[in-house]
């Protein structure tokens, strides 16, 4: 393909074409990996994390998990930050991750053995297809498959390119003298994990091995080395996912870490038994011979090789796992547990803006517990409105301030999930969201401006309201706080049937707002217009409650995408 | 005349993990409470054992619910099983409490917290094997209290385990 690279006389190469070729091809190659990740993540994206959750309640399982997860998303390091994100914001044990990132390092494999295949006239045609299908505008999916395909073929493109410009480097000694120092495992493990750790891709590492491989310029011995640095390399990138997380993410981090470096330290007296397990396992090609032959069976070994490494080490690890989890709290201890922050997003990590449809997740968590805060001072309002100090109503008009930073987290983070590229289904559910959390924010300044504010009226006036009201008041007020609940069950798990039952509760409310109208009327006139500042109190508290009724109806007309009604209507 | 063993503090911490010698270590400290008119405190470390990953994600029916919450679950449930027949731990004031991290360290900051003057744990965690071969956190935390620390097994005729 890069024939001009390849008409080079005795040992000259000619180095900025050689190393502009290797630079985009390698550009080409991890673009074309970008691409395949984001479709696969844009299709598989909400259920991965259904898969995580429920397949890691055991080892196995875990392992299991983070095998499928990884082989997907075409990278280990999205799994460990998944991981990552999901403990640090208490969904997870770093207990539940062991198994995972064990199974990840095999899924991690799978790139190894698509690339080892030959398929440079595939690339075309994947790449054709692909981007056939990225212009196909309804449905979705299609657009998604045609990325994911499109990305295949680049990489596909970027390893043969990668290939043929490394072509004239077999006719230059001192190249062809440096990969033999490579066959040197530790040499060939330093370099390899410096790399990677520098670029944070072991398959940027994996693509370079396997298309060097492919022109016969290195062996079996130097590549394996070289993969297994590639394996601790990519811990740099759960290391720095885990900086600044809780501790328990910091653990799982360092899980990772001692496995990979663990795993390669045993095998290194035995690479040679890897190697020659790998050949036994490849397909050879005994009609070439020489190093037409090498570049025609080292690439499979290579890939073999990695996978075997990988699987034989779960296999020997995971007994194991127990004591390696109860190492890593000995190492990483606890600090000291710092006072709640009742202002602090627990769900909304930036490390998967990238996966937006697994960001939508987290805000929703984080929407769900704004809703849980406002609930709680919605509960603790009433008593303090009817016959709070003072001193109790600042303490409950206090926690809206909460409710007010959680609130600009969450919009700040639906802000930035809204810079991604979003599908139509992902666009509608960052609407309903930011809807939802402005709602509910309303929801907080009702309580803290208005209902409280009642509160202050009827303590300045003295004014007492009566054991009949408050009975009445008390059986509005659960009313509306079950409205709240079901609000809070739509949202947090998008549950239509909850959100149909919130918006069904408008005639009762209704009834009892007239209701509790009517008994007002009738005790200002039994009392000849004499309690008319408790009249005006009681009216205004009804129709606080009303009001937070009509933002829990918004907040459920949002899961079940009908039109909401205006308050007054 | 030596410093009064107990000082005026009368706060008793039991750390609890769901296990049978955790339940034993629950009625005991609730009769002793009881006895010197002591308020209890019941505190809960939300940490998955390395030997039982999942296990509070199991508790959860596969709602993508924060392990703390479902933490809290679990010990009200557990604190009402123990309540139906430990009388005295109906009559005492009682506080719970659930946090995160390791249970050893956290039993001490709360004990610190609460100015406690005793700390009670059962002898065992959930599993007797990895407690025998690394040592059990009652162990530890009794290595590194500046209180006393009362170690409680369950008896031999088993105390009832509450589900």
């Amino acid at each position: 393909m890069l024939s001009g690279l390849t008409d080079v006389p005795g040992s000259e190469v000619q180095w900025f074409p050689l190393i502009a070729a290797m630079g985009g091809a390698l550009a080409l190659f991890l673009y074309g990996l970008e691409r395949m990740t984001r479709a696969l993540k844009a299709v598989a994206g909400s259920r991965l994390r259904g898969v995580l959750e429920m397949l890691t309640t055991n080892r196995l399982s875990g392992v299991a998990a983070g095998a499928f997860m990884t082989a997907l998303l075409q990278s280990s390091s999205v799994t460990t930050v998944l991981l990552v994100s999901f403990i640090s914001s208490g969904l997870m044990s770093m207990s539940q991750s062991v198994g995972v990132i064990m199974g990840a390092n095999v899924g991690s494999t799978v790139t190894a053995q698509i690339i080892a295949f030959k398929v440079t006239e595939l690339s075309f045609a994947l790449i054709g297809v692909g981007f056939g299908l990225t212009l196909i505008p309804k449905p979705s999916y299609l657009r998604h498959h045609g990325e994911g395909i499109l990305g295949l073929g680049l990489i596909f493109l970027g390893m043969t390119i990668m290939s043929d410009a490394m072509a004239p480097l077999r006719d230059y000694p001192p190249f062809v003298d440096w990969m033999i120092r490579m066959e040197s495992p530790a040499l060939g493990i330093a370099a390899a994990a410096l790399f990677t750790g520098l670029v944070q891709s072991s398959a940027a590492t994996t693509g370079i091995v396997i298309a060097m491989a492919s022109q016969g310029l290195l062996s079996l011995s130097a590549g394996v080395a070289l993969i297994l640095g590639a394996n601790i390399g990519t811990c740099v990138t759960a290391v720095l996912a885990a900086i600044g997380k809780p501790r328990e993410a910091v653990r799982a981090a360092l899980v990772h870490v001692l496995f990979n470096v663990m795993g390669v330290l045993i095998w290194l007296p035995f690479l040679g038994i890897l190697a020659d397990m790998a050949v036994w396992l490849s397909p050879s090609d005994p009609a070439l011979a020489g190093s037409a032959r090498m570049a025609a069976e080292t690439p499979r070994q290579i890939a073999n090789a990695h996978t075997l490494f990988n699987v034989t080490n779960v296999v020997l690890f995971l007994p194991f796992s127990t004591l390696l989890a109860r190492l890593v709290e000995r190492l990483v201890r606890d600090r000291p547990e710092a006072q709640e922050e009742l202002i602090r997003a627990l769900y909304l990590d930036t490390a998967l803006l990238p996966t937006p449809s697994l960001a939508l997740d987290q805000a929703r968590r984080e929407v769900g517990r704004l809703l849980e805060k406002v609930k709680e001072i919605f509960r603790a309002a009433l008593p303090v409105v009817m016959d709070g100090s003072p001193d109790k109503m600042e303490a409950v008009r206090a926690q809206d301030d909460a409710i007010d930073a959680l609130h600009r987290h969450i919009v700040g983070y639906l802000g930035r999930i809204n810079e991604s590229a979003l599908s139509d289904e992902e666009t509608a559910e960052l609407l309903r969201l930011a809807a939802a959390t402005n709602a509910i924010e309303n929801v907080g300044d009702v309580i803290e401006t208005d209902l409280i504010g009642r509160g202050f009226t009827r303590e300045r006036g003295q004014l007492k309201i009566s054991d009949e009201t408050r009975a009445v008041i008390r059986g509005f007020h659960e009313e509306v706080g079950r409205a709240l609940d079901g609000a809070h069950l739509a949202v947090a798990k998008r549950d239509s049937v909850s959100a149909r039952r919130v918006i069904a509760q408008k005639p009762h409310i209704q009834q009892l707002a007239d209701e509790a109208a009517r008994h007002q009327i009738r005790r200002l006139v039994a009392h000849r217009g004499a309690g008319l500042p408790e009249y005006a109190v009681e009216t205004d508290i009804v129709e606080d409650l009303r009001r937070i009724y009509y933002f829990a109806k918004r907040i459920a007309h949002g899961v079940v995408d009908d039109e909401p009604d205006r308050p007054d209507d | 005349m030596p410093p009064s063993a107990f000082p005026d503090s009368r706060e008793i911490l039991v750390g609890v993990d769901f296990s049978a010698d955790s339940e034993a270590a629950l009625v005991w400290a609730a009769d002793f409470a009881s006895a010197l008119g002591c308020r209890l405190h019941v505190l809960h470390v939300a940490h998955d054992p390395a030997d039982d990953p999942g296990f509070y994600r199991r508790e959860s029916g596969g709602e993508p619910v924060r392990l703390e919450e479902i933490a809290k679950r679990m010990l009200d449930e557990f604190l009402d099983g123990v309540r139906s027949h430990c009388a005295a731990l109906a009559e005492i004031d009682v506080s719970s409490h659930v946090t995160v991290g390791l249970p050893e360290t956290r039993i001490l900051e709360y004990a610190g917290e609460v100015d406690a003057r005793l700390v009670v744990l059962g002898g065992q965690g959930q599993n007797a094997l990895i407690d025998t071969l690394l040592g059990s956190r009652a162990e530890r935390v009794v290595r590194h209290a500046k209180i006393p620390v009362a170690v409680v097994r369950a008896s031999e005729s088993g105390a009832e385990r509450v589900d």
